[in-house]
């Protein structure tokens, strides 16, 4: 019993090594040959495709013939070729190109894609539509998807389709903190740029929305004129997260009003308000603000009168001026950052 | 006396029993592991097809990194690291190397290949570590910043130094020695892209020993024909699948390896950065960041992505191997003990119940329960104790269900990485699997149990690796095994 048991353990071990072994060099060597044989198909219909961009007049229909090479490439090797292509056209051709695709069936088959229940398999619908730059009908349906990866693709696709639909719906998505896509919804309303101001001015307006933090995020980026009326607005906001946005917003628009609620700014309650708004006085060169921002270097926060001390260096003479003075200040930590700076050589960037 | 001897044969051959039970769980265990290691690549695979990874170059809203190099006496290798390093793909990156008092010429080396100036400090030290004495800045690659610092003993004060000057959201913790692919923190920040709960990712650790190196970039990965390199090869594939992918869905992982993890600032700042006395810092870091997470009451995440790469040189001598793995045993061993009270209580979840017991049970104790399983077959083998079919089962349910498993994981690499390309790579890869089991595993043990032992006396020196440097490797002349 006990020699029988062991002889099938052995028998079952060695097998499995055996196969495993055998499975994993079949495997490179299968893999290495159907590689080889994809490439040549796929540059023998690049080659097609290519004749086909650079004909005089690319608004043509193309011949179904010619369509033969593309359409024998399985769907893997046509997302690969028009990978490969897309992205560096613009214009007519990419138009022809996207119009291609719907000619071999990509298009439907993305369709497709879209409405599976497998979540992989809407991401790779997505994903394609934003290749190919189509979709329209599609995918804003799928930014409330219940799936992250399927929610950041479709807010990735959307950076390309700035309608005020698309837009609004992002503002909205914004609204939930930890929602996964909030980085994607950020970076696609920042690559939006110009269309997406207006919608994000009034959503700055309404100064009670939960999604002004990450509202304010975007238009520091942005930094379109329109926002200097809400951002003045919100230097009173009670949540000091959003003060100090607002600060930095304020820094990125400048301007004569900005300056003045800037310098109010610097004796806010909270130190992070008061840190954001000597940085960006400091990044505006407002000289005129050097007393109020010598009143910092005696902050009780490091962070504070770092960056006090370094906007007071960025005015050049007379911030070097109050700086000195500060040298003799009785409060030590003062006197120790005004040295701290003023030792900062010439050339040199201040490193942190 | 017959009854004596009755008596003693029955012990040997319950222990023997007992050392079967024990492998058979263990490797059943790295079974589970495996399986859901495949799991979480597949999701990982499904989801990253197609993915579009440059957005996060052109992104301003990109979180800022700091990666951290601590470096001593590194002068054979550190421009490659540092070139590699400057070479990676992402918008918001600082580059902090921390000379930590090397007496060799690792500054000068720095000084000279980056046109570094001396420029001034201004920092808060919210992590006690020993002081800088200069600070550098290169003229040609303004995002790169040297801290001349005093020797601190360990690389946890070098990197606690780092971490008060670095001004990223993220920090990345790397070696001075690793090679990092220039796309891999494209890769590893998507986990904190897309959740506020991770606190720390880690890559894949890859050796770098046989392959060919050029400006900090490894052009041609090459399985290597030294055995000793070899065999730790498939240890780093095995455990790397095991180890951490495995866990990331059962209760989450305890390492991050030190070679290459990403963090977030603020969690380890509030965590007061890394132990100094600790043997294994980078554990220690993920087990004060978790317990804290979970005496805070917060979820959170430590992930583990398969992607991004980093490549790392490994010793390729019997004694610097030696001195490694004692080392990594007692750094396991001293964190183990650091955080006993996390030890199957519930306060810690998953954490408390599943990973730790199965830190301490299999990492710690498989080495003592392995030596004594071959003492006592050995014995029991010679007074007669145990038979011929008995010692084979034993090697079957230790080391054959263990190859096997091996097996499976390579199998798992070539299908989920591909990263060796050539037919001769892959017979030489199987080789190593199989050949590992006959001398090498055995070593490892007993380093591992020399580790343990001192540990428990008290010992606490890091000891040193002596560094090659990366070169171009030549092509190799024999042929491999067949």
């Amino acid at each position: 019993m006990f020699d029988t048991l062991l002889a099938w353990v052995a028998l079952v071990e060695g097998l499995g090594i055996f196969v495993l072994a055998g499975l994993m060099l079949i495997h490179g060597l299968g893999l290495s040959l159907l590689e080889k044989h994809s490439r040549r198909r796929v540059e023998r219909a690049r080659a097609r495709l290519l004749e086909i961009l650079e004909a005089e007049d690319v608004t043509e229909k193309v011949p179904e013939k010619r369509l033969e090479y593309l359409r024998a490439l399985t769907r893997g090797q046509q997302i690969l070729l028009f990978s490969q292509i897309i992205p560096n056209l613009k214009g007519s051709r990419r138009n022809t190109l996207t119009g291609l695709a719907g000619d071999i069936g990509l298009t439907n088959w993305a369709e497709r894609l879209c409405k599976s229940r497998f979540w992989w398999r809407r991401l790779r619908g997505i994903r394609l539509f934003t290749l190919l730059g189509s979709g329209e009908d599609i995918v804003p349906g799928l930014l409330e998807d219940f799936h992250p990866a399927v929610r950041c693709q479709a807010v990735e696709w959307a950076a390309a389709h700035p309608t005020t639909p698309v837009i609004d719906s992002l503002l909205k998505m914004l609204e939930n903190r930890r929602d996964p896509a909030r980085f994607s919804i950020q970076d696609s309303l920042l690559r939006m740029g110009y269309p997406a101001a207006e919608p994000l001015r009034a959503a700055l307006d309404s100064s009670t929305a939960s999604n002004l933090v990450g509202v304010l995020e975007v238009a520091i980026g942005l930094a379109s004129p329109q926002f200097l009326a809400p951002a003045l607005d919100l230097r009173s906001n009670q949540e000091p997260a959003v003060r100090t946005l607002a600060a930095k917003l304020l820094g990125a628009l400048g301007g004569g009003e900005a300056t003045e609620v800037l310098t109010g700014m610097l004796s806010d309650q909270d130190p992070q308000v008061r840190q954001a708004a000597a940085a960006a006085l400091g990044n505006l060169g407002h000289w005129p603000a050097a007393t109020a921002l010598a009143g910092l270097l005696r902050d009780s926060v490091w962070g504070v009168r770092r960056e006090a001390g370094l906007a007071l260096r960025n005015f050049g003479a007379p911030g070097h001026l109050i700086l000195r003075h500060s040298l003799g200040d009785e409060w030590a930590p003062a006197a120790e950052m005004a040295k701290q700076v003023l030792d900062i050589p010439n050339q040199a960037e201040p490193a942190f | 006396m017959d009854a004596i001897s009755n008596f003693l044969f029955n012990v040997l051959i319950r222990i023997e029993w007992a050392s079967i039970v024990y492998f058979l769980l263990v490797n059943s265990l790295y079974g589970v592991l495996l399986l859901s290691a495949c799991a979480q690549m597949r999701t990982h695979l499904l989801a990253s097809r197609g993915e579009n990874l440059s957005r996060v170059l052109g992104s301003q809203v990109a979180p800022h990194i700091s990666v951290l190099a601590p470096a001593y006496e590194e002068a054979a290798t550190i421009t490659e690291s540092v070139r590699s390093l400057l070479a990676l793909s992402y918008p918001n990156l600082e580059l902090i190397v921390v000379n930590d008092g090397s007496r060799d010429d690792t500054l000068q080396v720095l000084v000279d290949q980056f046109e570094l100036v001396p420029v001034h400090p201004i920092y808060q030290e919210l992590i006690p570590s020993q002081p800088i004495k200069a600070l550098y800045r290169s003229r040609s690659h303004p995002n790169l910043v040297v801290a001349d610092k005093e020797n601190g003993g360990s690389k946890a004060d070098a990197m606690n130094a780092g971490l008060n000057l670095a001004t990223g959201d993220l920090v990345c913790a790397i070696d001075a020695d690793t090679l990092i692919e220039p796309d891999a923190l494209q890769r590893m920040v998507r986990p904190f892209l897309t959740g506020d709960k991770v606190i720390a990712a880690g890559g894949t650790i890859r050796l770098v020993n046989g392959s060919q190196v050029r400006r900090g970039r490894v052009l041609t990965n090459q399985a290597p024909r030294d055995p000793l390199v070899g065999f730790q090869v498939i240890e780093y594939i095995r455990a790397f699948l095991f180890g951490r992918l495995g866990w990331n869905g059962l209760g989450g992982n305890l390492i991050i390896s030190g070679a290459f993890g990403l963090f977030r600032r603020d969690a380890m700042l509030r965590a007061g950065g890394y132990a100094h006395d600790a043997l294994g810092e980078d554990m220690e870091l993920i087990v004060k960041l978790r317990c804290q997470m979970y005496e805070e009451g917060r979820p959170h995440q430590v992930a583990f992505i398969p992607d991004p790469v980093a490549w790392t040189e490994a010793p390729d001598t019997l004694r610097g191997l030696s001195s490694q793995r004692d080392r990594w045993h007692r750094g396991l061993a001293d964190v183990i003990w650091r955080y006993r009270h996390v030890f199957f209580n519930r306060r810690y979840g998953a954490m408390g119940l599943v990973v730790y017991p199965y830190f301490f049970f299999v990492e710690l104790l498989a080495p003592v329960l392995e030596v004594v399983g071959l003492i006592v077959l050995v014995v029991g083998l010679a007074v007669g104790a145990v038979n011929g079919p008995f010692a084979a089962l034993f090697f079957a349910a230790a080391y054959g269900y263990g190859l096997l498993l091996t097996m499976l994981s390579l199998l798992l690499e070539e299908i989920f990485y591909r990263r060796y390309q050539s037919w001769q790579d892959r017979v030489w890869l199987i080789t190593w699997t199989i050949l590992e089991n006959f001398g090498y595993r055995q070593l490892t043990v007993l380093w591992r149990l020399r580790g343990l032992v001192k540990f428990l006396l008290g010992q606490k020196g890091w000891g040193t690796m002596e560094r090659r440097g990366f070169t171009l490797s030549p092509k190799p002349d024999n042929p491999p095994p067949l």
